[in-house]
């Protein structure tokens, strides 16, 4: 058994959790080697250091932007994955086009506004009644002011008492 | 069918014509609105014949179009903001205006019928002139303290001239009257009062 091999079993035990025991060929190599025992003894420090650290959620958008760095940035072995992910875009676009399609076609559309003509015919209408609408308003008032100065000023400036009250108006 | 089915059958069919033609002369009325339909049965269609309708949406549109030109003098400006002013506040304007056809006696009786049934359905009389050959009836109609409804009934009996006007809404008389007075409208030279 080399080093080397003593070594990857060194961080293949101290990867377990909790730290896993060393087989008896490796514990026999370390007992002998000094830089193996070393190595052996940092990564302990090492990895109990880490394991009594205090844990924290991880933020969400970190989350994802380990995501996007690592699963989702693997050009493959995960093409199982990705093809339910651009499935599933494709999908949604799909909804989304057919939806916007449905929604011009049966959506109530809202009335258009009245053209520029169809506003000058109006407005052309509006002010014809309102004009004969003040005439006989007109009319009326002047009528009204014709029979009071008939039965009631005209015979005070003559000094003929008024006739009597008769049918006004009103 | 039974004698009573046969009762109740005979009962309905002798009452039905009996009830038509009353229902027919009398305007239908709605807050504001009055239908003008009955006058325009009279109308002589081989003559020129206005009759108008224009509703909120409309009337919208021209409150917001008489506001739109700014190229005008001060007294065009305050003309224009009374007409957005009062087109705002309209809600419908209904109007037929025509010559009669027929005797004059028949437009004549349904103007008056029309003016006695506005003031018994609660409408105000603010203005009545008759005479053998004319009449002229304006009448509102409140709601709390605003007129919400105006009627202008005219006949000339010389022309044979009719007009009936139904303004539904918000209205100001008196704005109403200064705004129009600046419109020139043709005929009616021969009413009484008209100078």
């Amino acid at each position: 058994m080399t080093c080397d091999d003593v070594r990857l079993a060194i961080h293949e035990a101290q990867d377990d959790a909790p730290a896993g025991a060393l087989p008896e060929p490796v514990r026999a190599h370390v007992a002998s080697c000094a830089a193996c025992r070393e190595l052996a003894s940092d990564l302990a420090a090492l990895s109990s250091a880490l394991r009594a650290m205090p844990h924290a959620p991880l933020p969400a958008e970190t989350l994802d932007a380990v995501w996007n760095q690592t699963i989702r940035a693997m050009p493959s072995g995960f093409a199982h994955g990705l093809g339910f992910w651009r499935l599933a875009a494709a999908a949604s676009l799909a909804v989304a086009v057919v939806s916007t399609t449905l929604f011009f076609v049966f959506a109530p559309v809202a009335p258009p506004g009245p053209t520029a003509v169809e506003l000058a015919h109006a407005s052309a209408q509006a002010e014809l009644v309102l004009g004969y609408t003040a005439r006989a308003l007109a009319a009326t008032r002047t009528a009204a002011a014709d029979r009071v100065l008939a039965e009631k000023v005209s015979p005070a400036v003559r000094g003929v008492p008024a006739p009597s009250p008769s049918r006004s108006p009103r | 069918m039974t004698p009573l089915r046969t009762t109740v059958l005979a009962l309905l069919l002798a009452a039905a014509p009996a009830s038509l033609p009353a229902r027919a002369e009398s305007p239908k009325v709605a807050g504001g609105y009055v239908d003008g339909s009955m006058f325009r049965e009279l109308i002589d269609e081989s003559k020129e014949v206005v009759e108008v309708n224009l509703d909120g949406a409309i009337l919208q549109a021209l409150a917001n179009s008489a506001s739109d030109d700014h190229d005008k003098d001060a007294a065009d400006a305050k003309h224009a903001k009374a007409n957005k002013d009062l087109f705002a506040k309209l809600k419908s304007i209904h109007a037929v205006i025509g010559t009669v056809k027929g005797p004059s006696s028949a437009a004549l009786a349904l103007v008056q019928k029309t003016d006695q049934r506005l003031a018994a359905a609660g409408w105000q009389r603010i203005a009545r002139i008759t005479s053998p050959e004319s009449t002229i009836s304006v009448l509102t109609h409140t709601a709390g303290d605003k007129v919400d409804g105006l009627v202008a009934l005219i006949f000339d009996a010389g022309d044979k001239e009719l007009v009936f006007a139904n303004l539904a809404g918000e209205i100001d008389v008196t704005q109403l009257g200064e705004i129009g007075e600046k419109f020139n409208v043709p005929g009616l030279s021969a009413l009484p009062g008209v100078r």
